[in-house]
């Protein structure tokens, strides 16, 4: 196994280095750059521009401050926010915190609901928990997640005033209780959108194994139902819905730029887009090296998981 | 036979299908005495699997009704007035069952050893320490190799063989008084096949454990059966001791069955076959002999009037004519 992982983690080396040339090479190629903002608000001259761009590096050829910027990443600098002239590393290492708490919130609490009525609704297919749970998913799935924000603020911020509305603290206190009621709506939008996922997923996969022939045999041994459901079926159905988390994790951490926007949450997703609108392409690239390191990890961590639910995988790597 | 360790009476089963209801078993009725192995012959869609799983309580709840007439006593207890938790105490460990398929009916996830002990611990108070002695034990028995280490590999690790020898050890590791196989060598090839028939056939003799084996082949019927009961359209055609059965025949299917055997010692061109198909659920003839259409000897009788099952002695069987077949004119 460890050398498994071992492997794993050395083929992800040269499909990072590869996400990182088309992202420079992608930001390098887009119309616009701060240089062209302050140029023509300062009204600079050709000789000042010609400095300008040297201060930034950017006289070099795009192959040598593509090396630069790859130098750098290695020891963890990302460049220089030209937005705010503050390196991108601090800027997401502030923000990355308050990403994560709504996102990890968010992942357990959409597993932990979408799992269950999707094991629940293949226990009993056609049953009301079965109905109850195709809606849901169905709403989750198809309704766009600022318009249910924008519903659940109404209800619960405006109408009955149970829930602040945005910021992860506000103007109470930075403690616990202060964070948990503001991170309650953010964090069920953002689940609703995977909910009706692994709501399907799972049922789906749960139906398939269910009609296996072990199943049967599981059954012929006298134990009972709910344990033949979860000890034989669930186990057996875990991959694809492992995979669907997998899936949805970089989604979550980098994905939430609506939701961030909307509830003023200070995190990754916010800081995006204000780095689209002010063309601070370090920190574009800083965030999208971020997510797909993020996405690099989650895959080696799924084959791992992989192996360990099905030895017959364990036995091939 | 006044030894009978599983009496079924009246087993009638029907099944749901697009909201109409069909025959699937009707009236099946059998006893199987201590340590006796019967053999429930009959081609694809004659009930004999429907008619085991339905004692085993395995047919899917949703579209399948088991008519209350339906007896069946173990041990002289009845069994179809148990609620599901109590007859959950009952299957794997009095009645057990293995499948077709050994390369499917282990799970893949799982080592042999943890889906054996399994099967002891739900039934036995025992230690897990106690019960993986017990299931080795019990694979040694079965003739696997090294079975200590066998216990801690994957079904993927084994051969088809070897599946079903696992499969056979997990169904007798309770001692059951009953086992139902279901066509246990028909996914085996052919000396694999003789290996399992001869390992049931020294396992029963060694547990006393009384075996229903359903089959298609009515060599393997040869081979380790006591008594035969053939089956066709959900019905018994025909029931008496398998050496009454192969020497002399008298339900016009059965004879058919027999004579489509190849043997060597014939020359014949094509082999012989019972024409036509046994007719679908939903096209199952209301009145008269279910075999009718597919009969060399029926006679006008067969199309109005459904036979009842006579006794001949030992022998039982479903047809108005047997013993005075004649074959009709025109065939």
């Amino acid at each position: 196994m460890g050398r498994y992982v071992i492997k794993r983690v050395i083929q992800a080396i040269p499909i990072f280095i590869g996400i990182t040339f088309i992202v420079f090479m992608l930001s390098n190629m887009a119309p616009g750059s701060p240089i062209d903002i302050i140029a023509s608000s300062a009204g600079l001259n050709a000789e000042q521009l010609q400095a300008l761009k040297e201060a930034y590096g950017l006289d070099k050829p795009v192959l040598v401050r593509y090396f630069i910027w790859l130098m750098g990443i290695f020891q963890g600098d990302l460049g220089v926010s030209t937005s705010t002239n503050v390196p991108v590393a601090t800027i997401i290492g502030q923000r990355i915190g308050a990403s994560l708490t709504l996102s990890c919130t968010a992942l357990v609490f959409s597993i932990i609901i979408g799992v269950f009525l999707g094991i629940m609704s293949a226990y009993k297919p056609y049953s009301i928990w079965d109905k109850v749970s195709s809606v849901f998913a169905f709403i989750g799935s198809s309704m766009p997640s600022f318009f249910i924000a924008l519903v659940m603020i109404y209800i619960f911020a405006v109408k009955l005033k149970w829930l602040p509305a945005s910021g992860m603290y506000g103007s109470g206190a930075k403690d616990l209780a202060n964070l948990v009621k503001h991170l309650i709506l953010p964090a069920i939008i953002v689940s609703m959108q995977s909910i009706g996922g692994y709501i399907k997923q799972t049922r789906g996969a749960m139906l398939e194994s269910i009609n296996e022939d072990y199943i049967k045999t599981a059954r012929s041994k006298g134990i009972s139902e709910w344990a033949v459901t979860i000890k034989h079926a669930l186990r057996n159905a875990l991959i694809p819905i492992v995979t669907q988390i997998g899936l949805s994790v970089p989604y979550i951490v980098g994905g939430s730029v609506v939701t961030e926007q909307i509830f003023a949450w200070p995190g990754i997703g916010s800081l995006m887009v204000n780095a689209v609108n002010t063309f601070d392409y370090n920190m574009i690239m800083g965030i999208t090296v971020l997510i797909s390191i993020v996405v690099l990890i989650v895959n080696i961590v799924l084959d791992v998981v992989y192996a360990y639910l099905d030895p017959r995988i364990a036995a091939e790597a | 036979m006044e030894n009978s360790i599983l009496e079924v009476k009246n087993l009638k089963v029907d099944f749901i299908m697009d909201g109409e209801r069909v025959n699937a078993v009707h009236e099946v009725s059998f006893k199987l005495g201590k340590g006796r192995t019967l053999g429930i012959v009959g081609e694809s869609g004659c009930g004999k699997s429907v008619s085991a799983t339905s004692i085993m309580r395995l047919l899917p709840k949703i579209n399948t009704i088991v008519d209350d007439c339906t007896s069946i006593k173990l041990d002289d207890e009845e069994l179809t007035t148990l609620s599901d938790k109590e007859f959950q105490k009952v299957r794997g460990n009095r009645i057990s069952m293995i499948f077709q398929e050994p390369m499917t009916s282990l799970n893949p996830v799982y080592t042999i050893g943890k889906q054996l002990i399994e099967m002891v611990q739900s039934h036995q108070k025992i230690s897990k320490k106690d019960a993986f002695e017990t299931c080795v034990e019990m694979l040694e028995k079965v003739g696997i190799p090294e079975a200590r280490k066998r216990m801690k590999e994957y079904p993927h690790q084994l051969s088809g063989g070897m599946r079903q020898r696992v499969m056979i050890a997990m169904a007798l590791v309770c001692n059951p008084e009953v086992l139902i196989a279901d066509e246990p060598t028909t996914a085996l090839d052919v000396t694999i096949q003789a290996q399992i028939l001869e390992l049931m056939n020294k396992l029963k003799e060694d547990t006393k454990t009384s075996i229903i084996l359903i089959t298609h082949d009515m060599g393997v019927v040869a081979e380790v059966t006591d008594e035969v009961m053939v089956m066709y359209a959900g019905e018994v055609v025909e029931h008496d001791d398998v050496k009454e059965i192969f020497h002399n025949p008298m339900h016009p299917y059965t004879i058919g069955l027999l004579d489509s055997i190849p043997k060597l010692n014939q020359n014949t061109e094509r082999l012989l076959t019972i024409d036509g198909t046994v007719p679908t659920l939903k096209n199952m003839p209301k009145v008269g002999c279910r075999f009718a259409d597919r009969c060399h000897y029926c006679q006008d009788l067969c199309r109005t009037e459904s036979p009842a099952l006579k006794k001949v002695g030992t022998r039982e069987v479903r047809c108005h004519f047997a013993g005075n077949l004649k074959a009709k004119e025109d065939k």
